[in-house]
């Protein structure tokens, strides 16, 4: 039998603990279980044996934590897995055995310091030692759905066996690194044949979250929950009685397949072997719901949402400028802007000549997937860069887009299908932009066809019938819109429609951009490409909301309005008047980090010029703070608040400036060393130097040695920093070093962190021990001086 | 579990400095953020205690240094806790970090307030359920008791699987960082006093005398 052929409408049972048999045989804690497979496979076979006789139709192989992190060498992995296969199968007799593959133990970046291409290879490993033998695979027990991902794509790119993907939520429906119930159904469908929740709770709790599962997801579902909650010496709380009777509730969902996890046992699948005798899986009529996500947010397009524009180059010189400098503190604020502006997914676009945009690209995606929720619209034409950004994704993203040409048709939609993904189509071909509406819907309608052909849903696909300026072509406008209409009544399929464009040429473009877009709402659209920073834009959208009964009882409308006046919304004044303020003067007001400070940069300009104010009031007021922290007159937070303070001030003054004036004071490169993921210490350093005037490359954290050094070489760095918290990390901050000494001589290295000392930072060979960002600021003003 | 301000302002330094309503203002923000960002979790398991070597019975875990062994000197049995306030009171401080590090700092000064208080509790209750005295709890890194035994509490406690807490096997770093692993002996032969599970005389345990947080 395949497994494909026992789940059609048939209760399926799978196994129990492992664990909790072998303590029941008296086996010590702490010992790695997968070694018994060839120390005492006798005691494996008999506990494989037991749940087949208990009414397993799936076994699992004791091969849980079979891999490389876990074990000594790939030598071993092979030899584990190979043995468990072999004595699961000789357990199972006709029932089926599945491939155990459980987390790897390590954390994948941002959150650790694998990478997602190590985690690939280690669940390459446990799939091509174990493919042959198993009838199907199980990857479990997972709460990072990106690990998750890397598993899926291990299993489906190196064997052709089915497979089952389970992961453990608490009672809030979320996994401990937050990836939400939801999360994974959307994202693990495109690879998986079922999916399942395990461990963690009893049955009772984990109801609710099945429900969630199914609700969205159309693949077979199973459970494996735990025997309740273990105490202090381990003792679970539900009899296999109570355990099946709630499962009764599972089945009436429709979830036929069952199993148990940690403290369950024989017992307790003979009770569910018993009970499904009687039980008839529940029928599923879910309605399918288009859907984009991250691991932590999903995003149902069920209304009209906002995908912000603002991270793309075509046409901003500041991001070009960004992408060139690989400036990602830019990149980070667009992020950050766009986000708290409304938006509820972002484009990527890193589409200039001059850079290797499939790298760019993949950078950009981590990078932004670590700073932010919001799920992901990548943007690109080019199927290499679309297939390397879409497969270092986490969750379900937009790829924009396909045309209907042949060429991008088929070399497009396939990685669409691989990854999972929704799609954007442009009604546009071989010929160019059409100009009837007729023809729009005609390529529409091809690129639906052939995505379906590909096993890409209707609904994931959305189609962009393309915005012409009007006053080139005056009848276009109307057309586009038309052909949404059309569309939309014809199709499941959702509309996407960069708005901007509309109005080029024209004075007071805003005002015909807003109309479109309503208008485009009106025919039809889902979502609008725009920039959410245009507060017209967002009203457009808030308002649409509101008269299409979307924004329930106005809420969201009557939150975020509620002090509007205008066409600003203005802003709260935070700033509490400490007496009479006239007196105050900018020093006082950057030592005590007051927003008046920039009023008071600005009243200084009118009757200064620019870098008169930079020279005679702001750096001296910040050399008063430095002095004071140093005194210990101040702490921290006061520092930060003053350099923050003191920023906005710079700003007002660089507004000031001619163009093209340079007031930068240098470039600094900062780390965290490799393996270490702490980084509040250095980014502490970046927040006051970057105030101070200070160019900062920050390169994150768990930065190897050479990259460090590469980004010192390409920039001409002339001083460097460098960060390690822990008493491990520190050989690899020596190691930076090192490298720095030997390929930049001319670069002053500063390193700063909890364990070091001002010994310790000469015998690693570093220019200097900076013990906080004062101190920090306080060197770059001597390197820079010189 | 309370985020006591006073320490939160000691993580961050601070030796009795004035400082304005802004300062104030963020700390009260960041103490309501961080109780809402944090999802403590914990798992504790009870070992008998061999004596040569220095061991936990069943648990294939030897205790290393002489710390640790006078730290244990009049106890046969122990807890061994694990614990964390999750993953998400971290990424709200990296994300703070970017958008408004004053309050980023204050944020992640409180959820070491957070997970020290939570360890506090945990222990607290302990001592109450135990007719015996019980140690205070002594983590590794303390003294001479080596960072590399993270490794046999993550193994012993199953902490990821339980509370979703893994560890860096190179650098012996913890994630979620604001993760505390701990043992606490069960004495023998002293009376009872609930008041000692509260941290006193750590800091007087501790080797490093010049450190800016020694209390």
């Amino acid at each position: 039998m395949k497994f494909k052929d026992i789940i059609k409408n048939k209760i399926v049972l799978l196994d129990g603990a492992f664990g909790t048999q072998l303590q029941k045989r008296g086996l010590e804690g702490g010992a790695i279980p997968e070694r018994l497979n060839v120390e005492n496979p006798e005691l494996v076979y008999s506990i494989c044996k037991e749940y087949v006789d208990s009414g397993s139709d799936i076994v699992y192989t004791n091969t849980f934590g079979a891999n490389r992190k876990k074990l000594k060498d790939s030598k071993e992995v092979e030899t584990l897995i190979k043995a468990g296969v072999k004595i699961a199968r000789q357990a199972a007799g006709d029932k089926l055995v599945a491939l155990d593959i459980g987390p790897s133990g390590a954390l994948i970046e941002p959150l650790g310091t694998m990478t997602f291409d190590e985690a690939y290879e280690l669940f390459k490993e446990q799939v091509i030692a174990g493919k042959d033998g198993a009838d199907l695979i199980v990857i479990e027990t997972m709460s990072d759905l990106y690990e998750l991902k890397a598993a899926l794509l291990a299993v489906k790119e190196n064997c052709d066996l089915p497979v089952m993907a389970s992961m453990t939520f608490d009672e809030s429906g979320r996994t401990f690194t937050g990836c939400s119930v939801e999360a994974f159904a959307i994202t693990a469908s495109a690879w998986a044949d079922a999916l399942g929740i395990n461990c963690s709770l009893g049955p009772a709790q984990l109801l609710p979250i099945m429900q969630r599962l199914v609700d969205n997801t159309d693949l077979p579902v199973f459970i494996k929950a735990n025997a309740g909650l273990p105490d202090s010496e381990m003792n679970y709380s539900v009899s296999a009685e109570e355990f099946a009777s709630i499962y009764e509730k599972y089945i009436d969902l429709g979830a036929g397949i069952l199993g148990g996890c940690c403290g369950t046992t024989p017992e307790y699948i003979a009770k569910l072997d018993e009970l499904r005798k009687r039980k008839k899986i529940g029928k599923r009529n879910r309605k399918y719901q288009t859907a984009v996500c991250s691991s932590t947010k999903v995003v149902y397009i069920d209304g009209v949402k906002v995908i912000g524009e603002r991270i793309n180059p075509t046409g901003k010189k500041a991001m070009k400028q960004a992408l060139m400098d690989r400036d990602f503190n830019y990149i980070a604020n667009q992020t950050i802007e766009q986000v708290e502006a409304g938006a509820q997914i972002l484009d990527v676009n890193a589409g200039l000549p001059q850079i290797d945009e499939k790298q760019m690209l993949t950078e950009m995606v981590k990078y932004i997937q670590s700073l932010t929720d919001a799920p992901l619209q990548i943007d690109c034409g080019k199927p290499e860069a679309i297939e390397s950004a879409l497969r270092y994704y986490n969750g379900k993203p937009i790829v924009n887009s396909v045309n209907a040409e042949e060429k991008s048709l088929n070399s497009v939609l396939p990685i669409v299908a691989k990854y999972g993904a929704s799609v954007v189509g442009l009604t546009i071909d071989e010929k160019g932009i059409p100009k009837t509406v007729e023809e729009r819907v005609r390529l529409a309608e091809k690129i639906i066809k052939r995505a379906k052909s590909y096993g890409i849903r209707e609904e994931d696909v959305y189609i962009d019938c393309l915005t012409l300026t009007v006053s080139a072509e005056p009848d276009q406008a109307v057309n586009t819109l038309k052909a949404i209409e059309i569309l939309k009544s014809k199709y499941n399929i959702k509309t996407v429609l960069g708005v901007s464009n509309i109005s080029f040429g024209l004075p007071a473009r805003q005002i015909i951009n807003t109309t479109f877009l309503t208008m485009a709402m009106h025919a039809g659209l889902d979502l609008p490409i725009l920039n959410p920073n245009i507060p017209e834009n967002m009203q457009a959208v808030d308002a649409f909301n509101v008269l299409t009964c979307k924004d329930k009882n106005c809420m969201t409308y009557t939150a975020k309005y509620a002090d509007y006046a205008g066409t600003q919304i203005i802003k709260k004044d935070t700033e509490k008047s400490e007496g009479a303020s006239g007196d105050k003067d900018i020093f006082y007001c950057i030592e005590k980090g007051l927003d008046r400070a920039s009023v008071l940069t600005a009243e200084l300009l009118k009757t200064h010029d620019a870098l008169q104010v930079i020279d005679d009031y702001l750096i001296p007021a910040l050399n008063r703070v430095g002095d004071n922290y140093e005194k210990g007159k101040i702490f921290l937070p006061q520092l930060i608040a003053s350099a923050d303070c003191a920023k906005a001030c710079f700003d007002a003054v660089k507004k000031n400036l001619p163009v093209g004036t340079n007031t930068e004071k240098g470039k600094i490169v900062l780390a965290t060393v490799k393996g270490d993921v702490h980084d509040i210490g250095k980014n502490i350093v970046k927040t006051v130097l970057e105030n101070y005037g200070y160019k900062v490359i920050d390169l994150g954290k768990n930065v190897p040695p050479m990259t460090v050094v590469d980004a010192v070489k390409e920039n001409n760095i002339k001083l460097c920093g460098l960060s390690a918290l822990m008493t491990t990390t520190v050989e690899n901050m020596q190691e930076t070093v090192k490298l720095l000494k030997e390929h930049c001589p001319d670069c002053k290295v500063m390193v700063g962190g909890a364990v070091l000392t001002e010994e310790y930072a000469k015998q690693i060979g570093a220019d200097k021990y900076c013990k906080d960002a004062n101190m920090s600021a306080k060197y770059a003003g001597e390197v820079f001086k010189k | 579990m309370k985020i006591d301000k006073s320490e939160l302002l000691r993580y961050l330094g601070y030796k009795g400095q004035e400082y304005g309503e802004n300062i104030e203002q963020n700390i009260d923000r960041a103490v309501a953020i961080c109780l809402d960002k944090i999802t403590p979790r914990s798992i504790i398991k009870k070992y008998s205690l061999i004596k040569e070597p220095l061991s936990l019975k069943g648990a294939n875990m030897t205790l290393q240094g002489k710390d640790i062994a006078k730290h244990l000197e009049d106890c046969n049995e122990v807890y061994i806790l694990g614990a964390t306030v999750g993953f998400e009171i971290e990424k709200t401080v990296n994300k703070l970090m970017n958008e408004n590090p004053l309050l980023g700092v204050m944020v992640d000064s409180a959820s070491i307030c957070a997970i020290e208080s939570y360890c506090d509790d945990l222990c607290e209750e302990l001592q109450k359920q135990n007719t015996k005295q019980l140690t205070w709890r002594f983590s590794c890194g303390y003294g001479d008791f080596p960072l590399s035994q993270q490794k046999d509490f993550v193994r012993a406690l199953e902490l990821q699987k339980r509370i979703g807490v893994f560890l860096n096997e190179d650098s012996f770093m913890m994630s979620p960082q604001k993760s505390i692993t701990a043992i606490i002996g069960i004495k023998e032969n002293t009376t009872k006093d609930i008041q000692s599970q509260r941290c006193v005389g750590k800091c007087d345990n501790c080797g490093n005398v010049g450190c800016q947080y020694r209390k």
